[in-house]
């Protein structure tokens, strides 16, 4: 029994069956279940829309949802010195600069680092003592990131992180990221730029209308599916075919599949060898399939 | 040691990993009892996660390639005339999807053979 403790507490982050309803009566999120492992980047992909904010301030317990989070087996209040968190919106207050946001945070946070701080701001080209009111979008990022990498913690979650970041920049953070795990942290990581996903994931999870799709590691998706182009003038019986996404496009009809055993049954009607779905046509099939049976 | 990582190939990165590995071990770059970087070096310095090359190093364990020493980190235990085999049915799984899309496509042995010459001509 206190075995099983130890092994829980272990666990970064335990989501089962969230669901928020707001008051306006929109359903966020319905139904999500998520489990990050210690030292992985996880990433929740989906497109504008799809829960992905909604869920993270639900771990974080920004609002109320029903359901149950577990974060180091415990309740995010208890743990909360040990996750640092960029959101979507970097706001600051106006009248501070890099230099006093700083202090701030060393004050607030026992568990923050200034001379990491100040490394980051060099690194990000920030001016020490510019009123942040005149900063630009991407500067805020580049703040905010500074102070979030300054930070020492066990689970880092990053919404959006490199919105209004240049390639290069956003090149750095996603090392930085990567960094962290090097170091033995966990990361839950939102965006919507798949390249991005590709780069930085171990585990993604697609997310979409508020569910999740699909959970798995990137490199499973290229052992464990095949994508088949049939034309769209083939009559097809779904039904006989071992498919577990169709997405149809005005010149072809793709379908998902899995592993190679199965390819005898599309041989007929396939206008092309099973490709190899990269990230990106995984997810465009899942996102605008019309069946999922993952 | 370097490994260039294509993340849009059809080979999953830790498969990469593995690969490059054993060619480094067939081109005695790496020899037997010499150390591979530790997961972390390797990690930063090829721009993956610690957990895809953990990955590599716990299949290239399995398969006899390499073996994790106490306080050392992991060393290469084949030479290269033992990772031979090894290396070839890797090559042989990925030429599975070309050769498959000639047959096919009606192409004979013949020709397929006369294609893999051409292309051996063609690299340098």
């Amino acid at each position: 029994m206190l075995e099983r403790k130890l092994v829980e507490s272990q666990v970064p982050l335990h989501v089962k069956s969230l669901q928020k309803t707001y008051s306006n009566g929109v359903n966020a999120v319905r139904g999500v279940d998520l489990q990050l492992e210690e030292q992985q980047v996880h990433a929740l992909l989906g497109p504008n829309g799809a829960g992905k904010t909604t869920t993270i301030k639900s771990v974080l317990g920004f609002i109320r949802y029903e359901g149950d989070v577990k974060v180091f087996g415990q309740n995010i209040d208890r743990v909360r010195d040990r996750i640092a968190f960029v959101p979507e919106e970097k706001q600051f207050y106006d009248f501070l600069t890099p230099r006093k946001a700083l202090k701030w945070c060393q004050k607030l946070n026992p568990h923050f680092d200034p001379s990491r701080g100040m490394e980051f701001f060099a690194h990000f080209s920030l001016p020490l003592d510019k009123k942040i009111k005149s900063f630009s979008h991407g500067m805020k990022t580049s703040l905010y990131l500074s102070l979030t990498f300054a930070q020492q913690a066990d689970l880092y979650i990053f919404d959006e992180p490199t919105w209004g970041l240049d390639p290069i920049k956003r090149d750095d953070v996603l090392q930085m990221v990567r960094d962290r795990v090097i170091d033995g942290k966990t990361v839950l990581y939102t965006s919507h730029i798949i390249p991005e996903v590709q780069q930085i994931a171990d585990k993604v999870s697609i997310m979409a209308n508020g569910k999740i799709l699909f959970t798995g590691f990137l490199d499973e998706i290229k052992e464990r599916f095949r994508i088949v182009i049939v034309s769209p003038e083939a009559r097809l019986d779904l039904q006989q075919y071992p498919v577990m996404a169709v997405a149809r496009s005005r010149d072809q009809v793709s379908l998902l599949t899995d592993t190679d055993e199965s390819f005898e049954h599309f041989n007929r009607i396939s206008i092309s060898e099973p490709l190899v779905p990269g990230l990106e046509e995984f997810f465009q099939v899942l996102i605008r399939g019309d069946r999922h049976v993952l | 040691m370097w490994i260039q990582i294509d993340l849009r190939s059809p080979l999953p990165a830790y498969q990469q990993i593995k690969v490059k590995i054993k060619q480094a071990i067939l081109k005695e770059e790496l020899r037997q009892d010499q150390t591979l970087p530790s997961i972390r070096e390797m990690a930063q310095n090829i721009r993956v996660n610690p957990n895809t090359v953990a990955r590599s190093y716990r299949e290239l364990e399995a398969e006899g390639v390499i073996m994790a020493r106490q306080g050392v980190g992991y060393i290469v235990v084949v030479n290269p005339g033992e990772i031979r085999e090894n290396f070839l049915q890797d090559i042989r799984e990925q030429l599975m999807i070309p050769i498959r899309q000639m047959k096919r496509s009606g192409i004979e042995e013949e020709e397929c053979i006369e294609v893999v010459k051409k292309c051996w001509k063609e690299s340098s």
